[in-house]
């Protein structure tokens, strides 16, 4: 087990190491920000007084050199922009991101599994072609068009819910959180539906597919002919068995969410990480932009540790296999 | 239902909304969408969307007007002592938002820390002129220049006025609002970063106060969420509610829009330095000999090919102004003897004849496609129009980070790399004298002249113009030399200017809204209109 937890932080600290090259080298190439950053009627002098304020006059491997070295002490370095500390920065906008994945998440998990559950237990039955044919709505339009569609209708033609931003927040546990309040539920619900929207329809076809399978097993048939049914066969015999691979995905999906939900975030104005991202690359805020690639990339190698968790959890046979 | 009850029905429920939006929104709130996020609190971090919004509260000694033309702000009034000494009198009892009053070391203060103030942003290129900041009184200050210096108060009107503070303020302070201390109309109230940024009223401020008790700028980036939000209600007014909105509004008769000329020019740069120019060849591949855009005629040829009225008609949609010169009508020393260029194809393949081209030569335009509104479309449409007269014309767009580089450093050497591009400037203090300075005048590093003519444009002529205009004092011999100027660019066409791109807003039918030549939204110019 601690050898297992040893390798993974070393394999994660080579793949940090290794992104912080990559971005560092990647977003050098595409140009110097002081153009966009000096005024443009500035003079040379003005300009290399600039650049050498910022350290960008310096040899781009001992510009990387001083961030290495900086990150090393828990200084990821102050934004170009900004004219603040990247990782407050980052961190001012992680529970915005972060409130929204989960949300998203919790509601592909609320919905997606009990609709998977119904249809695959049912195969011929009505409700199945009907929750069949949704889910195939919801794989295939994109996110964008639909979170445009939420607030032509829910905003523009039916004024309930607003149109973007996030609401009052209320501060629980170092946490700025709006989920606590009504008004902020009612700027979370669109967005966290339309990034949800994939995600539902995602669990909902890999849970109709596993209970299938697994409800046609001998084991299940065993179960039955032993007299087990109703609750007891659903959440003791078929659904630990349809979970393994469920969880899997949303693992590797809610990494998906933190990194990803940049598009769900410009489209409703919500003041996460993914429009920071896009604002920094525009501005070659180069700061910002490694700090947000290493710290995404930290939250998903986490999230891929506690999926290796939740396996143990559920599944005896691995827990055997370990000991 | 019956017609008749469904009727007296939507009668009943239109009565109950507006009983209950009469008591939640008791019309002294402001929320405004606002489509570029804020980035730094501190006044002194130049940036034009930081200075929109601390103009709520933080005030200048000379404030501009909707044209951009310099007015009394906390000075009351200023003159030039003498050829290197300008004396601004300090408006008296104003107060700052912590109680104290307004005084002339604060403003030899705030000067001097802008002055200093080290990062990239920053507003020293406006204060360069600038050798001395003495007090000569409670309220007098007297500013010593290195060269006589015209536009200095124009400059001065740039420049926050703040509390002085003993110890260093760093962005914290601002940001949290702790040294957020101004005299505006509003105090600072909170900054959400990516979110919104809030204010009250000053009840004790000196001037006329305001009808909005508190006033919210909502970061709306997306076109999209802005209207959504200002059709949903949930702001009163939007900025940059482009042409491509203006379908959407016309469906509903509850938003009014209004638009004004901003003072950003769309220009083509042309590289006049180089005889071998990496992106132009002759009609058939070949290298030529001798750089085309030398030559005078062929400048005036590829003017004479642009056809303004239509690219601001198809390609703008009406969101823009043909231009003739650097800056717009009522600017200081817009010259109004220079007509917009006609479409003239004749005449121009005319002159690539006499030039000694008859059958064109081929280039390419660089054009950003992320950085103005419509730029790659408009590029296209150059592209196309410079064909039609024998130019073969290749666009290529970029992203404004990669652009920006390549078209100053990005050639050989360290050199600027494009032959032909088209780029933005912005006569930011309402006056031609700068932007012709900064990319008309030759390149001269030492004397700080055409920082921003990259490309080697040089006419002698013209560069003594300009530093004669730098140089004297009395305004009206400045605007006559400054047009003087300005029409002899014309005639050589140094520079292409396209069109002035509007700015616009879209608001609340109740409301009016006053617009301003540098696109700024302040809660200011938004009045709960009298007719309605």
């Amino acid at each position: 087990m601690v050898d297992m937890l040893l390798k993974r932080v070393a394999q994660s600290g080579a793949v940090l190491l290794f992104m912080s090259l990559l971005a560092f080298a990647g977003i050098h190439l595409i140009g110097d920000p002081i153009y966009i950053l000096v005024n443009p009627n500035a003079t040379a002098d003005e300009i290399a007084a600039a650049s050498r304020h910022l350290g960008l006059d310096l040899p781009v491997y001992q510009q990387y050199w001083h961030f290495a070295w900086n990150a090393l002490h828990g200084d990821l370095g102050t934004s170009f922009v900004f004219n603040r500390p990247v990782l407050a920065l980052v961190a001012e906008r992680i529970p915005a991101t972060l409130e929204l994945a989960f949300c998203a998440l919790l509601l592909a998990i609320g919905i997606g599994i009990p609709l998977g559950l119904i249809a695959g237990l049912r195969p011929n039955g009505g409700l199945h072609k009907v929750i069949m044919a949704g889910s195939v709505l919801g794989i295939t339009m994109p996110s964008f068009w639909m979170g445009l569609l939420f607030i032509l209708l829910f905003s523009v033609q039916l004024g309930w819910l607003p149109s973007g931003g996030r609401g009052p927040t209320v501060d629980i546990l170092g946490l700025d959180l709006s989920i606590t309040t009504w008004n902020g539920v009612r700027h979370l619900l669109l967005p966290a539906l339309t990034l949800a929207l994939f995600k539902i329809a995602l669990v909902i076809r890999l849970t109709e597919a596993g209970t299938r399978e697994v409800s046609s097993q001998e084991f299940i048939k065993f179960a039955r002919a032993k007299g087990v049914s109703g609750a007891r066969l659903m959440f003791r015999h078929i659904a630990p068995n349809v979970m393994i691979p469920i969880i899997t995905v949303l693992g590797l999906e809610f990494g998906h969410l933190i990194a990803f939900s940049l598009v769900t975030e410009s489209i409703f104005a919500w003041p996460g990480m993914g429009k920071l991202i896009i604002d920094s690359i525009l501005h070659l805020d180069r700061p910002v932009v490694v700090a947000y690639l290493m710290l995404t990339l930290l939250i998903i190698i986490s999230i891929n540790l506690c999926v290796d968790f939740l396996y143990l959890l559920i599944d005896p046979r691995l827990r055997s296999k370990l000991n | 239902m019956s017609a008749n009850l469904r009727k007296k029905m939507a009668r009943f429920l239109s009565a109950i909304c507006l009983v209950f939006l009469s008591l939640t929104n008791h019309a002294a709130d402001l929320h405004i969408g606002y489509k570029t996020e804020v980035t730094s609190a501190d006044p002194h971090v130049l940036f034009g969307n930081n200075r929109n919004i601390w103009g709520h509260v933080y005030e200048t000694l000379v404030f501009q007007n909707a044209t951009l033309q310099a007015t009394p702000g906390l000075a009351t009034g200023w003159r030039s002592i003498d050829a290197h000494t300008w004396a601004f009198d300090i408006r008296p009892n104003v107060r700052f938002h912590n109680g104290a009053l307004l005084s002339a070391e604060d403003v030899k203060y705030s000067l001097e820390r802008a002055m200093q103030l080290k990062g990239a942003r920053t507003f020293r290129n406006y204060l360069k002129d600038i050798s001395a900041v003495t007090v000569s009184g409670p309220l007098r200050i007297e500013i010593k220049t290195v060269r006589p210096a015209p536009t200095l108060p124009d400059n001065i009107g740039l420049i926050a006025i703040m509390l002085r503070s003993n110890k260093p303020l760093s962005e914290e302070d601002f940001a949290s609002g702790k040294s957020a201390t101004g005299t505006g109309p509003y105090k600072f109230r909170e900054w959400k970063h990516g979110q919104q940024i809030s204010f009250e009223k000053n009840t004790d401020y000196w001037g006329a106060h305001e009808p909005w008790t508190q006033v919210t700028f909502h970061f709306l980036p997306k076109d999209a969420a802005r209207a959504a939000a200002l059709l949903s209600g949930s702001v009163d007014l939007i900025d940059s509610a482009s042409s491509t909105m203006a379908g959407i509004f016309k469906n509903t008769d509850k938003i009014d829009t209004t638009s004004t000329t901003s003072y950003m020019l769309q220009y083509l740069r042309l590289d006049l330095t180089r005889d071998d120019s990496p992106y132009i060849k002759s009609a058939d591949q070949h290298v030529l000999k001798k750089n085309p855009l030398l030559d005078q005629r062929v400048r005036q040829a590829m003017c004479l090919a642009i056809d303004r009225p239509g690219l601001v008609k198809m390609i703008m949609k009406g969101d823009a102004e043909a231009a003739s010169q650097l800056v717009p009508e009522k600017f200081f020393g817009f010259n109004g003897s220079l007509t917009v260029p006609a479409h003239d194809t004749t005449t121009a393949r005319a002159l690539l004849r006499a030039a000694g081209y008859p059958r064109g030569f081929q280039i390419s335009l660089h054009c950003s496609n992320d950085r103005y509104l419509n730029d790659a479309k408009l590029c296209e449409a150059i592209g196309q129009l410079l064909t039609q007269i024998g130019i073969k014309t290749e666009v290529r767009t970029l992203p404004f980070a990669v652009f920006a580089t390549r078209s100053i450093n990005g050639g050989t050497g360290g050199t600027p790399e494009f032959s032909l591009s088209m780029i933005g400037q912005g006569a930011v203090t309402g006056d031609a004298l700068p932007s012709l300075t900064t990319l008309a005048h030759s390149m001269d590093r030492a004397r700080g002249y055409g920082a921003n003519n990259i490309t080697g444009y040089s006419n002698n002529e013209l560069d003594e113009l300009i530093e004669q205009a730098s140089l004297t004092m009395d305004n009206d011999q400045r605007a006559a030399t400054v047009q003087r100027a300005a029409r002899l660019l014309y005639d050589d066409v140094g520079v292409i200017p396209l069109l002035f791109p509007k700015s616009i807003w879209a608001y609340k039918k109740e409301l009016h809204f006053t617009p301003r030549s540098d696109g700024f939204t302040y809660a200011m110019n938004v009045r709960v209109s009298e007719k309605k």
